[in-house]
């Protein structure tokens, strides 16, 4: 067959074997161009695929390890001394009233959880402090530690009133969910 | 049904060849000496021709056929006038053009063969006593209306004439051309009888004018050029259609992996919060964030460190920009002592990189942000600091 199209072209005019050879050429030009966004970009992609894949199959991998991880966590926490959330902001506030703070409020608390682990977070702002008073709520926040701890601490003194001290503290709890 | 693609089943067409009359050529056989090479034994062959021709060559169609190593070469020419402008166009397009005997000369034969080539107006003799090259050729015209008698008288003359002829072949058809299957080669063929011309032959054999000949060379060599072009793309096209298949066959796997993907990611998604709350906890119970702890090292235990013009406005501290990192916000009104106060946290051991740039000087006022990053053993001495007033 290929001999039959062969003597064919070869037999055309010279204007018609150039003008066939151009429309073929720009043919495949085109459809290479349009092919190639395309074969590039479906390489792109399944890089990505196989990439997430790979990580996926990582994490599935290490799922027992990081289960009996977690495990040994929770083993070293005391679960009935856990808060949750509303526990968190209520005892926040009484280790503050306890220092003798009285201009203070709390945020909503929020939470995250997975499985039997739950970690809540609430702000917290204490205005008009003395020092002392704020040492004395640090110090019974940090005998708290590890089920309520400091993400944020932000301490301001007023310009006008530089024994007057603003703290905003971001306070974390855990919780170990039966 | 006829299609306008029944050529390609149809194969291609056997290549146009024009066969002109054996009568109207003279034919001589000349010695060639051993050892020639190819365009020496041209040369040597137009020489003779010039020799023995009455005409000059530039008033001839004239051909030959010899072999490397013959001792011969067979030449045959023909005055250009005995052929009719009319004649001549019906050339145009031929492959070669040949005095028919010509067209039988590439057969394998037996030392002392006679070919006889019956035309309907004419007989040839082509003979070969040694070699691939016929030694003599005749032709004898017949009257139109001549009896199988006079045929058969005419061809044994022929025979007897040319002498030594232990094999005689008779053609009873003229010899034609198969179907093109290669350009190195023309086959003809006459019944069982085969003919094979290479192309040196052809091109030594065609009898046209030798420039207008070379002239069809050149484009004929332009032609499949562009033709192998072509091929190639075609070639490439046809890649590009397997490359398509391939997309589809890889979109396809493509899908069946991002489900796949979608399917374990809730289970993966479990498994990293498990994952990252577990370092979380880890983290509050084994690095805790102590801001006060930072700032006793920064000011000293009995406030020696800090110089007194200094004045901490801001303290703070965050996890998620360091756990050892503190950042202080202070102003005073000797500025100087900012850089004597950086040099000397420089020097504490339990700090690792500390910087107090001047973020604005109003008046007599220095503002400045200090950021102190601590080293992690330094923070986790035993003893409970005491905590002075900033």
């Amino acid at each position: 067959m290929i001999r039959a199209v062969r003597h064919f072209f070869l037999t055309r005019a010279l204007r018609e074997k150039l003008l066939l050879l151009a429309f073929l050429a720009i043919g495949a030009l085109w459809w290479f161009s349009a092919f190639n966004q395309r074969a590039i970009s479906f390489w792109r992609a399944q890089r990505i695929t196989t990439a997430r894949l790979a990580e996926q199959t990582q994490w599935i991998k290490n799922r027992t390890r990081i289960e009996q991880a977690a495990q040994k966590t929770a083993e070293r926490l005391d679960p009935a001394r856990t808060l949750n959330g509303n526990q968190l902001v209520t005892t926040v506030a009484q280790l503050a009233t306890d220092a003798g703070l009285r201009d203070s409020r709390s945020g909503t608390p929020s939470t995250e959880k997975s499985g039997q682990f739950a970690v809540h977070s609430a702000e917290y702002i204490i205005n008009n402090a003395e020092w002392e008073q704020l040492k004395s709520f640090y110090e019974a926040l940090q005998k708290r530690s590890p089920y309520i701890s400091v993400e944020r601490f932000a301490l301001s003194a007023a310009m006008n009133a530089p024994s007057k001290l603003t703290l905003n503290v971001k306070v974390v709890s855990v919780e170990i969910v039966p | 049904m006829p299609t306008p693609f029944r050529f390609l089943r149809a194969g291609p067409p056997p290549p146009k060849v024009a066969l002109l009359s054996d009568a109207a050529f003279f034919t001589r056989a000349i010695s060639i000496p051993a050892g020639l090479t190819p365009a020496e034994a041209t040369a040597q062959i137009e020489l003779s021709l010039e020799a023995v021709s009455p005409f000059p060559l530039s008033q001839l169609y004239y051909g030959w056929w010899w072999q490397p190593g013959s001792e011969h070469a067979l030449l045959f020419a023909a005055y250009r006038r005995r052929f009719t402008t009319e004649q001549i166009a019906t050339w145009e397009g031929s492959e070669v053009v040949l005095p028919g005997f010509a067209a039988a000369l590439g057969a394998a034969v037996e030392p002392a063969t006679t070919l006889i080539l019956n035309y309907p107006d004419a007989i040839s003799a082509v003979h070969w006593s040694i070699g691939p090259v016929p030694a003599k050729v005749l032709t004898r015209p017949l009257e139109p209306e001549v009896t199988d008698e006079e045929r058969e008288r005419t061809r044994a003359e022929l025979i007897q004439s040319l002498g030594g002829s232990q094999h005689v072949i008779d053609l009873a058809g003229p010899v034609t051309p198969d179907p093109a299957r290669s350009d190195g080669e023309i086959i003809f063929r006459a019944g069982d009888f085969v003919s094979r011309l290479g192309t040196s032959a052809l091109t030594a054999a065609d009898v046209r004018d030798k420039a207008e000949l070379a002239a069809m060379r050149k484009s004929r060599r332009r032609d499949v050029a562009l033709w192998q072009v072509t091929v190639g793309v075609a070639a490439s096209l046809a890649l590009l259609a397997f490359g398509e298949l391939g997309l589809v066959g890889g979109r396809m796997w493509q899908q069946v992996r991002e489900k796949q993907f979608s399917a374990q990611k809730p289970l993966v998604d479990k498994i990293t919060s498990i994952h990252e709350l577990t370092n979380k906890i880890d983290e509050l119970s084994t690095k805790r964030l102590m801001p006060l702890e930072m700032m006793t090292q920064l000011t000293g235990v009995d406030l020696e460190r800090k110089p007194p013009e200094i004045v901490f406005t801001r303290i703070q501290a965050d996890q998620s920009r360091g756990l050892y990192t503190i950042f202080v916000e202070g102003r005073t009104s000797n500025a100087a002592q900012i850089s004597v106060y950086e040099a000397t946290l420089r020097k504490v051991p339990a700090i690792e990189k500390v910087e107090a740039p001047i973020s604005q000087v109003r008046g007599d006022q220095a503002q400045f942000t200090l950021t102190a990053v601590f080293k992690p053993e330094a923070l986790l001495a035993p003893e409970a600091p005491k905590h002075p007033t900033p």
